[in-house]
């Protein structure tokens, strides 16, 4: 059954290996996944660690869910200090790893100490095994997944690193597949600084299923209701491109490096471009939906490209070309790294380069003007093999803005020390808020309410946002307004870490359509499948104990309220196009700070953004580190 | 097992929405005539271009950008 999957614990320095079971007590207090690893995270590193040193530990797992019957199990969550922000490191992949590792008889691996020479680690029934490396290092992820699979067979899952992550990029990716990504936070440079180029995972232990009739039926019946949504229909179709379309007519992209909200002629970047490309979509690991788009460019296979690929080679970039935004896709892929941090750190340089912060000199020519599809195309591979400015853009943004000095770091668009997504949020304070108090840096797959954008009926927000817990104050449809975000920032929270403690994909859930599962869906997945007694109420506060650990973790390593906060543009730059909507807006400071108090308030804080005693104890986490895994 | 799919009122309310966009700029739904490319909102008289992700369900493609211009 799913909660007899193990945690081992692999030090590459000495070369133990040790294998634990995971205790109940543990499970009922933080489920698995990203909620598992961050108590993991905080209970093996000390503060003040360096990230890419052996002190650092790189956790890798799979949700509670994973292999079960519970459709679009997939994800494959990682955890460790981020060497990018120095606060909580954490990303999730889809694709079908964590099915693997979990059929070969784990849900967590933690990774410590550094290997001497490149080594993979080697996962299969119940064993684990470091083994040799050096043949792999230096190669693409592409690469290195082919090797292996040849080397192990076919059937093998390969999570591993690309030259970005040998060359400790600081937003090196760690990749499962031709697309699957784990972007976020750098975990593959910490991978890269342990030596370690991959893990390869082969199961055939089965999960045995508590109630496999009931689970069988309640499946069918959830993923008939998913599929049959406009929103699935959509994504099935051209994935998460489709947002595109919302989001630039209105006017809340971030383009040209928040220069403006909207590219203008964005028609040759639209997503129905993608037929001309494509032929078929193809998803995860049981999922219904199938989001991501087989195609090839210029005789180069690849899969996406997503939402943040349009954004990133196309509106931050001033690009309006479809094959700029497919060939920028596949590189990022190739070289395994951040294609969200890459786009913000060149569309940051563009800038830089316009007032003349930035020269030629500092380029070596290379003329990083408003769509010049060649440069960025070539800055993306001297970024990944810190070459020539790509060394000091490879760093993010705060060291980078450090080295370059001037005035260069107010141009940029950060929180934490971690890029935006291409989108623009001041028309929208419950966004701006969402990736102000973002615990890994800016970030819109932690907390935000992207369903506040569609303008619904207070009765409609009411039903979603008002269970399993009851906001006592009131709502607005519209989403300029600051009534009510802060509730609706932290709910969400809540949703987004239930799933990942799962292992399912945000897509099924309550992200981009209100219509999806939720904390009542997570309850009685749960149960048929492990046999596990948890109410919805009973989820979220496993999701609130999780989510306040990842806090500490960042209190400890001296992050606070100075640090959620937006950058100086957003409250000072009105937004320049777009919808008369939202034409002409800003973040009003004073509202935004009245939206941090009421959040720290909400979440049981204090007025710095600690939690307090109270709340620890409400939660369980008054004597952590605990240390009982 | 699961029932199969008998129509509920609910889901019929919800298929009375396919083919239905929602205005980006007033947020009132319309229903697009079949296979229209272009489309202006009754209500605000915003232009929008329009696709079809299958021949009843359509989505707003983007603003028609030589209107908009500032």
């Amino acid at each position: 059954m799913a909660l007899n999957r193990k945690i081992a614990y692999i030090n590459l320095s000495t070369g133990e290996i040790e294998t634990k079971p995971i205790p109940l007590e543990v499970r009922k207090k933080f489920i698995g996944g990203r909620g598992l690893d961050m108590y993991l995270l905080y209970n093996h590193t000390e503060p003040g660690i360096d990230a890419l040193g052996p002190d650092n530990v790189a956790i890798v797992s799979a949700g509670l869910l994973s292999a079960t019957l519970s459709s679009a199990s997939a994800r494959t969550h990682m955890a460790a200090k981020s060497p990018l922000t120095g606060a909580v490191g954490s990303t999730n992949m889809g694709g079908f790893f964590a099915p693997e590792m979990t059929w070969a008889g784990f849900h967590h691996l933690v990774v410590k100490g550094k290997a001497e020479e490149p080594v993979y680690i080697w996962v299969n029934d119940g064993n684990i095994e470091i083994r040799d490396g050096s043949h792999l290092w230096g190669l693409s992820t592409r690469d290195t997944q082919n090797a292996l699979k040849q080397e192990l067979g076919e059937e093998v899952q390969v999570l591993c690193i690309g030259p970005a992550g040998e060359n400790l990029v600081r937003y090196a990716n760690v990749m499962n597949g031709m697309k699957n990504a784990g972007g976020r936070s750098g975990l593959g440079a910490v991978l890269g600084s342990k030596n370690v180029k991959a893990i390869a995972a082969r199961g055939t232990m089965d999960v045995e299923i508590r109630y496999p009739d009931e689970a069988l039926e309640y499946d069918y019946e959830v993923m008939q209701h998913i599929s049959g949504t406009k929103f699935a229909q959509i994504m099935g179709k051209y994935g998460t491109m489709f947002i595109q379309s919302v989001t630039n007519s209105t006017g809340l992209v971030r383009t040209q490096n928040f220069q403006h909200n909207q590219l203008l002629d964005a028609e040759p970047i639209e997503c129905e471009h993608i037929e001309e490309y494509s032929f078929g979509t193809v998803g995860c690991f049981g999922c219904v939906i199938h989001c991501r788009h087989r195609y090839i460019v210029d005789g180069i296979y690849d899969e996406g490209p997503e939402y943040t690929a349009q954004g990133a080679f196309g509106w931050e970039v001033g690009c309006n070309n479809f094959e700029t935004v497919l060939m920028g896709n596949h590189l990022v892929n190739h070289y395994g790294v951040d294609i969200l941090e890459i786009g913000s750190m060149m569309a940051w340089a563009m800038e830089l380069y316009e007032k003349g912060i930035i020269t030629d000199k500092d380029t070596g020519g290379l003329k990083l003007e408003w769509g010049n599809d060649e440069a960025v195309l070539e800055l993306i591979r001297q970024i990944s093999f810190r070459e020539g400015i790509g060394d000091i853009l490879a760093e993010g943004p705060l060291r980078a803005a450090a080295k370059i000095g001037k005035d260069s770091l107010k141009y940029n668009i950060h929180v934490k020390g971690m890029s935006n997504l291409h989108s623009d949020e001041r028309p929208s304070p419950a966004l701006a808020l969402g990736i102000a108090t973002g615990t890994r840096g800016s970030d819109h797959l932690r907390s935000r309410p992207a369903i506040d954008l569609y303008h619904l009926p207070v009765f409609l927000l009411e039903k979603v946002y008002n269970n399993p817990v009851e906001y006592k104050g009131k709502y607005t449809s519209d989403y300029r307004d600051y009534e009510g975000k802060p509730w609706q920032v932290l709910w969400q929270e809540m949703m987004y870490m239930a799933i990942d403690l799962v292992g399912v994909c945000k897509y099924h859930c309550v992200f981009l359509s209100p219509n999806l599962m939720n904390f009542d869906h997570i309850s009685k997945f749960l149960h048929y499948n492990t046999g596990l007694e948890m109410s919805p109420r009973d989820v979220w506060e496993v999701a609130e104990r999780c989510y306040n650990i990842e806090r500490l973790f960042n209190i400890r390593e001296g992050f606070g309220r100075k640090d959620d906060t937006l950058v100086d543009r957003y409250f000072d730059e009105p937004t320049t196009r777009g919808l008369d909507i939202v034409r002409g807006r800003t973040i009003d400071r004073e509202k935004f700070k009245g939206m941090i108090d009421e959040y720290y308030e909400l979440h049981g804080w204090d007025e710095n953004g600690v939690p307090t005693p109270e709340t620890l104890e409400r939660l369980g986490l008054d004597e952590e580190p605990s240390h009982m895994l | 097992m699961a029932k199969k799919t008998a129509k509920t009122k609910g889901s019929e309310k919800a298929d009375s929405r396919i083919g239905q966009v929602r205005c980006l700029n007033c947020f009132e739904r319309y229903r697009v005539p079949p296979k229209a490319e272009k489309f202006t909102c009754p209500s605000c008289g915003w232009e929008w271009r329009v696709s079809w992700v299958n021949p009843k369900l359509a989505k707003i493609r983007g603003p028609m950008w030589d209107r908009i211009r500032f």
